[in-house]
């Protein structure tokens, strides 16, 4: 009888309360743990170790450089002093400028008589689908000295200045900004609606004024959310490279992340992997802090079935804000659009927008020639063959912990998810210390890229499945048991189904990552091997090519907004008719896990 | 709609009737689209006129169904809450809110936090920062649907009695009848948003005004007049007007195995411990009858039934 999931393990977890310990879970069971935790182990645990080990001077066993002077010349050396600063101040800044716009923009939106609520929510939404990567892209052509704004200017003034430059530390927080704000906005207003409108009616009829009622019962009770979701934008946006490489790294300013990229790039590995460090250690105790805010504080309320009445009046400035926030939301999320697609059709980049220069031919070339056709085609088998096995081991581990509170199983859990604290450029310089060489030389095959983008799914997939798997009540298995199925067949009848939406989203989030991901794909690809990352990035730098860029953007933003609508609408049928109180509380305690779907 | 200084009203009707809209007009959280409220002669809101105090200008006592206790801060902090809005020193504060929680009986509960508190606890905690301020009027908004069985009738005569200490005037919705029945000074019967009757619990509950009204509160027996049943018991009735129709609690039906005004068989029991209920058909009629609890009739049996005169009330045909 083939008990993959079955009972016989079950009642071994069950004992091992007494005696804790990955030793103790035995029989099929184990079978399970051993496997999972052998592909953890290979994709993440063993990469990291490898990457601290190595900056601490030791590599392949051999302890002879050991030592600190890795660390010591990192705090000498006046760039990565300025790296470290410059990336603490786009973090600081973007974290400022998301937060302000997306919790101004969520009030207007739930609480305020602001008549375009639908538009705005459209416009959040495209600015969410829209690559970071890509919408620098499309900053520079608006802002580069070539770009529409200073022509526009020259056109208008008759004066042959241009005003206007693509390139600065505040470029980077504006257009990461732009791109992380609308994550600010939906966990913000999810705060909003689901908070109990009766604890605000009860402050008014105390008698609070209404401005009294915000600052002493509704800012407090939102405070967890937005704090918690400031350190996630905090944390995304000093683990991007593709922006920084993009805006910083022409006028000789670097990040921490460049300076990994560039490091490698001048073969210093050790460097690069001290630099790393550093700034895992950054991004890991925001993580640490925020797992710990979100632990202590939780208000998320049972009753909130009620209507929200509470709608203010916004009298006067009813206008103005309307006119702002649509110009704003405009120039944010519409105007990059339409200028990256109007640049795809150009025959070279630069030219007036007139007839004869008009083209199809940057998108016939996509599909015409090899080498776009081959780097789409390698994201996505990478992409499907990576996600493959994040999904599997996900399945596995998200199973074990709902039955098993063992230790084992707990450090699994943790270790899966760890990569989410891990920048991309990290993972790809912990990616080259493990593989290049033996006992596993992946490097220079396709197979480093798909271990590497296995792990960086693997936090993703684990939220997926586990927000809905979390949702079974074990009573639904039971009942399957006790209707006469083993343990392998209530897997496959009841729960596969059951988390099925989950694993498709999961699927397609990575797809969407896997076609856009620049930094693993740069660092680690060989020729042959090259992605749609690969190609975006090294056009760009090479010929500055943006007409052709722009075709590909194009298309990756089409993809992206296929994708997302496709699991905004899983999303609705998740829903398995009428569901306990109990387990209603659990999925509002991981409707926080929504938006950690929003990798990347 | 009238209601008396000092008294304590129940609005009773089935969900969605309107009844805590109606509240809630009062609390000033909703809108009424017309009509005017007033309170101790001052206007808080006027359709016709277009006038509306805001809520935070009322003094109004507010306990919520859900308790609406503030999360992010501790009992004392709650209870002091409209105290402090209302810029009293803070000697005075404390002592108030002192006052306050001794009153609920959770002294020594200053430092905790509402979700630390069970569900009678925090309900005693919403009474006790409703009550802060000495406020006019006080609203309840079905407090008690949240508690279990037991506590709920020890919360009711709670209420009651923190109501009458205080003297002051609340306005109390439920859909719970037994609830109505106990606490009630009047009681208020609502139905689509329409008053049905206003009346002492007595009143409502032996002389309704109307079909829904009866129905509503408790089970009762409409006997038409072609029915032909228990004809020598309401002639009198007829004798004045022909137009109407009559409602018979089961508990003034008398059923004897010997002799009576009727006779029906037995055609289902419901033993309920303290008392028997049986229904009795009476020449194709269903007739709910409840007995004492050592009456003991068997499905089939033919009884016959007997007619308190005196708890018959009459109905008009609409």
């Amino acid at each position: 009888m083939p008990y993959i999931f079955g009972s016989k393990g079950k009642t071994h977890l069950k004992n091992s309360g007494v005696n804790k310990g990955i030793t103790r879970i035995t029989g099929n069971s184990s079978f399970i743990f051993i496997i999972s935790a052998l592909m953890i182990v290979f994709l993440i645990v063993y990469p990291s170790s490898i990457l601290i080990l190595e900056s601490f001077g030791i590599s392949k066993g051999n302890f002879e450089n050991f030592g600190f002077s890795s660390y010591v010349s990192i705090f000498k050396n006046i760039h990565t002093f300025n790296a470290v600063k410059n990336t603490l101040i786009i973090g600081a800044g973007t974290t400022l400028f998301a937060l302000t716009l997306g919790v101004f923009l969520a009030f207007l939106v739930c609480r305020t008589d602001f008549p375009l609520k639908k538009y705005v929510n459209w416009m959040v939404f495209m600015s969410f689908v829209i690559p970071h990567y890509i919408l620098g892209i499309s900053w520079i052509e608006m802002f580069g000295r070539n770009g529409y704004f200073n022509r526009i200017f020259v056109y208008v003034t008759g004066q042959n200045t241009r005003p206007f430059s693509a390139y600065s530390v505040i470029s980077v927080v504006i257009v990461l900004g732009l791109h992380l704000y609308p994550i600010v906005f939906m966990a913000v207003s999810n705060a909003i609606r689901k908070g109990d409108h009766s604890l605000e009616e009860a402050a008014s009829i105390s008698g609070a004024t209404r401005f009294k009622v915000f600052r002493d019962i509704t800012l407090p009770l939102i405070m967890p959310t937005v704090l918690s979701i400031g350190l996630f934008v905090f944390s995304r946006s000093i683990a991007n490279f593709g922006v920084s490489a993009l805006l910083l790294v022409p006028i000789y300013e670097e990040t921490l992340t460049t300076r990994v990229f560039y490091a490698l790039n001048d073969l210093d590995l050790r460097g690069a992997s001290s630099v790393s460090i550093v700034l895992v250690s950054i991004s890991g105790l925001v993580f640490l802090i925020q797992y710990f805010l979100t632990k202590n504080k939780n208000y998320s309320s049972i009753n909130s079935n009620e209507k929200n009445t509470n709608t203010i009046s916004l009298g006067k400035l009813k206008y103005p804000l309307t006119v702002f926030t649509v110009l704003f939301l405009f120039c944010g999320s519409v105007l990059p659009v339409v200028s990256i697609f109007a640049s795809s059709f150009l025959k070279r980049w630069g030219l007036p927008f007139t007839f004869e220069n008009l083209t199809l031919k940057n998108y016939t070339d996509i599909f015409t020639n090899p080498k776009t056709f081959n780097a789409f085609s390698n994201s996505i088998v990478y992409g499907l063959i990576a996600s493959a096995m994040a999904i599997t081991a996900s399945l596995m581990i998200v199973r074990m912990t709902m039955r098993s509170k063992s230790r084992g199983v707990k450090i699994l859990s943790f270790f899966s998810s760890m990569p989410m604290a891990i920048p991309n450029t990290v993972l790809a310089i912990a990616a080259i210390l493990a593989w290049n060489g033996p006992p596993f030389e992946l490097y220079s095959t396709p197979w480093i890229l798909i271990v590497t983008f296995a792990a960086l799914f693997m936090p993703i997939c684990m939220k997926n499945i586990a927000g809905l798997m979390e949702q079974i009540d074990p009573k639904l298995v039971e009942a399957a048991r006790i209707s006469g199925a083993d343990g392998f067949g209530a897997m496959k009848d009841i729960i596969l189904p059951m988390v099925f939406p989950g694993i498709k989203s999961a699927l397609i989030i990575s797809l969407l990552i896997s076609l856009r991901e620049i930094p693993i794909s740069m660092m680690l690809h060989s020729s042959g091997t090259e992605t749609v990352g690969v190609l975006l990035f090294d056009m760009r730098s090479n010929s500055g090519s943006y007409e052709t860029t722009s075709a590909i953007a194009v298309i990756i933003i089409a993809l992206c907004f296929l994708g997302r609508l496709f699991t905004e609408k899983g999303k609705k049928r998740r829903k398995y008719g009428k569901l306990s109180e109990r387990n209603m509380q659990k999925i509002r305690k991981h409707s926080g896990a929504e938006r950690r779907q929003f990798e990347y | 709609m009238n209601i008396e200084n000092g008294e304590l009203i129940t609005i009773l009707g089935p969900s969605g009737c309107g009844k805590s809209t109606l509240l809630r007009c009062i609390a000033g959280i909703t809108l009424p689209d017309s009509g005017e409220i007033t309170i101790n002669g001052i206007l808080f809101s006027s359709g016709r006129k277009n006038s509306f105090i805001p809520a935070e200008k009322r003094n109004i006592g507010f306990v919520f169904q859900n308790y609406a206790l503030w999360p992010h801060k501790n009992i004392f902090e709650n209870v002091a809450y409209p105290l402090k809005l209302k810029k009293i020193k803070k000697a005075e504060l404390k002592r108030r809110v002192g006052q306050m929680l001794e009153m609920v009986r959770l002294e020594g509960s200053e430092n905790k936090y509402p979700h630390q508190l069970s569900g009678g606890e925090q309900q005693r905690v919403a009474f006790a920062r409703a009550l802060a301020t000495n406020p006019q009027l006080l609203l309840l908004d079905e407090p008690l649907s949240n508690l279990d069985a037991k506590l709920r009738e020890q919360m009711q005569n709670e209420i009651k009695n923190i109501q009458r200490e205080f003297g002051i005037t609340t306005v109390h919705v439920t859909h719970d009848q037994s609830e109505a029945l106990s606490m009630s000074d009047r009681i208020a019967i609502m139905d689509n948003g329409r008053i049905m009757q206003i009346d002492t619990p007595f009143k409502i509950y032996s002389n309704p005004s109307n079909e829904f009204v009866a129905n509503f509160i408790g089970k009762t027996n409409f006997i038409y007049s072609d029915d032909n049943i228990f004809g020598s018991g309401i002639q009198d009735y007829y004798a004045k007007s022909k137009n109407v129709y009559f409602s018979i609690r089961p508990e003034d039906l008398t059923v004897s195995s010997k002799t009576g005004e009727e006779s029906g068989v037995v055609k289902s029991v419901k033993y309920k411990g303290d008392s028997i209920e049986y229904t009795v058909n009476i020449n194709g009629k269903d007739i709910f009858v409840k007995t004492g609890k050592n009456d003991f009739f068997e499905i089939g049996q033919r009884v016959f039934l007997n007619l308190k005169k005196e708890a018959l009330s009459a109905l008009k045909c609409s």
